[in-house]
């Protein structure tokens, strides 16, 4: 055992040097005034009018990018798990795909697809329909939203349908379930742990993100992770930065904690 | 007894291996019917298509005299205990036993009287609330008892229920699972790969080899009567050994002749080569040069009630399995000698060839 807890030991460097001391650090700057001293005003800029509205509409639009992935994913997982082993892989492999090229540019294809000259436009154009606005709009958001984080939804809760004993579905329709209760009494209560870590994974980095909503808003539409990076870069005030992304992450913590009371059958705590 | 279930020729392929090859069963009512093979023999798929969870890809399943070959497994009244048990890890005990009862919506009441009833039955009196992780193998296999029955099925489908558990365990349920077989007055269908259990427990024994049923009958008729060498093999310990008949009633095993009661009316007229089941609890040990034939003891085993040995023939080659309560040493030689009745004569399995010249006619 003690030999082990050596090897450890790089890993608790990276903790303390990537964790520990940026968290110190921004909650040091969070609770600092811009003069040096002592402030909660950092904390409650969140509670100022414009800083609210991106922060509700953060919310509104992660958590319906959550609900369309939730909705895409949980079919497909159950497809990948009905397939042949040869076949399982190959699709594994294309949802996995997009995954390899840079997120800025996979962003940036969507660009090229919603503008107002872009691709969609013009074959809209070509068979006679009025040219549709749909870049900078929170629909585009949406989209970039789904598309970058879905593999992160589908991968979690198919690993978990794919370890559903299919013995388990038979005894259910053995006792009469129809393929509905079925579903909803046995295969999605057996797939929550799936399922909040898939919520977890496309929710959060949905809530903070900025570059999908730079590239596909146009800067028009501002989230809260837009506010909170223009204060680090733009406007050079780490102070009010670090406060707005402290109150981030109890909204985060928040939703996590809220997620494991689903996950009865327990095991992995995500915190 | 009225028939409740019949197959008739059932096959059934998995890619291009075929797994049943016309298999034709009848299940009466209230009867206790066991499935016996070795693993791959297609006594899992032939249950699988009686519950609903294989579709036969020929033949047809009959329930009750009405053909349920398209019924869906959730229509059909039949349950299963299934060789995992395959409990519902999410729910506690309470829950799993209500499962049936739930999708169909009965009143609370009901289940609640029926969950207690069905504990008591397979003696798990207030186990409501226990999780299903926190049970032995042998309680679990109790619970998916209890909640294979609440449903009232009017067969009960077991694959291997008994495999997971240690010996012990194994023949205290065998006694739990004829007694619940009586209480409830249903049908058991049985699948095992242990010989024991079938001969012990069963009203009726179906051996499978292949895809095939190899002999059908009761205990007593599968164990004294054998037809073939794979089932004298298969159940129970036995001497099988090339012979031939050489006149009316008599064997030539091993170059001695031995009078036996089979002749040309069963099917062995003189000349024709057999194969011959001694079992070996029926070879007498006699003193020396007294019996019909004599060998050397080679090896001997004490397996608790009685003694395991191997003895070499003075005549040739064959090396026969004795069992004895008596103790004999290693190096002892004896003579030996077995009752005309004890001799079970078969007809060689047939060549491939000499079967399909048989199909062609």
């Amino acid at each position: 055992m003690i030999a082990k807890k050596r090897f450890a030991t790089p890993f608790i460097f990276w903790i303390i040097a990537g964790t520990v001391i940026p968290l110190i650090s921004i909650a040091y700057y969070g609770f600092t005034s811009r003069e040096g001293g002592f402030t909660f005003s950092n904390i409650m800029a969140m509670f100022q009018h414009d800083h609210l509205q991106a922060l509700g509409l953060s919310l509104l639009l992660a958590f319906i990018s959550t609900v369309i992935c939730l909705a895409l994913a949980f079919p497909m997982a159950m497809v990948l798990r009905e397939s042949k082993y040869g076949k399982q892989g190959f699709l594994i492999f294309v949802i996995i795909l997009p995954m390899w090229m840079n997120f800025l540019l996979r962003t940036m294809a969507w660009q090229v697809l919603l503008e107002r000259q872009g691709v969609i436009n013009s074959l809209f154009a070509a068979i006679g329909l009025p040219r549709q606005e749909m870049m900078n709009t929170p629909g585009a958001i949406v989209l970039g939203m789904v598309y970058d984080f879905l593999p992160f939804m589908i991968l979690p809760i198919y690993n978990t349908v794919s370890k559903i004993d299919n013995h388990l579905i038979e005894a259910s329709y053995d006792l009469g379930a129809s393929k509905f209760k079925t579903y909803t009494k046995v295969i999605i209560p057996l797939a929550v742990p799936g399922i909040v870590s898939g919520i977890t994974m496309v929710f959060i980095p949905a809530l903070t993100t900025f570059v999908i909503s730079n590239m596909l808003g146009g800067g028009k539409i501002n989230l809260i992770g837009n506010i909170i990076e223009q204060e680090f870069t733009v406007n050079s005030n780490w102070y009010l930065g670090s406060g707005l992304s402290l109150v981030m992450m109890v909204f985060i913590i928040a939703s996590m904690l809220l997620l494991q009371k689903f996950d009865k059958t327990g095991g992995q705590n995500l915190i | 007894m009225s028939e409740l279930i019949r197959l008739e020729s059932i096959v059934k392929r998995f890619d291009d291996t075929v797994v049943l090859n016309g298999i034709d069963l009848s299940v009466a009512e209230n009867e206790f019917v066991t499935l016996l093979g070795p693993s791959g023999c297609g006594k899992t798929t032939t249950l699988r298509i009686i519950g609903g969870f294989e579709k036969p890809d020929e033949g047809r399943v009959f329930f009750d005299g009405k053909d349920i070959t398209d019924m869906p497994a959730n229509q059909r009244h039949i349950n299963t205990v299934f060789q995992n048990y395959a409990l519902f890890p999410h729910m506690n005990v309470g829950e799993n036993i209500a499962f049936s009862m739930r999708v169909r919506n009965k009143p609370e009441q009901y289940i609640k009287d029926k969950i207690k009833y069905a504990l008591k039955l397979v003696n798990l009196d207030g186990f409501e609330n226990r999780r299903i992780d926190q049970l032995s193998g042998g309680q679990q296999q109790r619970i998916a008892m209890a909640r294979a029955i609440v449903n009232e099925p009017r067969v009960l489908l077991l694959d291997e229920p008994l495999g997971a558990l240690d010996l012990k365990l194994r023949q205290e349920m065998q006694y739990e699972l004829v007694r619940l077989k009586k209480e409830l007055g249903i049908t058991f269908l049985y699948i095992t790969h242990d010989q024991e259990e079938a001969l012990t427990m069963s009203d009726k024994v179906v051996v499978m080899n292949e895809g095939y049923i190899q002999q059908e009958g009761t205990p007593e008729q599968i164990y004294d009567e054998p037809v073939n060498a794979f089932v004298a093999d298969f159940i129970g310990d036995s001497n099988i050994l090339d012979g031939q008949m050489i006149a009316e009633r008599v064997v030539r095993i091993d170059g001695v002749d031995y009078p036996c009661i089979d002749g040309t009316e069963q099917g062995f007229p003189p000349g024709r080569p057999v194969d011959v089941v001694i079992r070996p609890e029926d070879i007498d040990i006699m003193p020396y040069g007294q019996g019909q034939f004599n060998g050397t003891i080679i090896s001997k085993l004490f397996i608790g009630v009685h003694y395991e040995m191997l003895v070499q023939s003075e005549n040739g080659e064959i090396e026969w399995l004795l069992q004895n309560y008596d103790q004999h040493d290693v190096g002892e030689k004896i003579g030996m000698k077995v009752d005309p009745e004890n001799i079970q004569i078969m007809h060689k399995p047939k060549s491939e060839a000499e079967s399909a010249r048989e199909l062609d006619l």
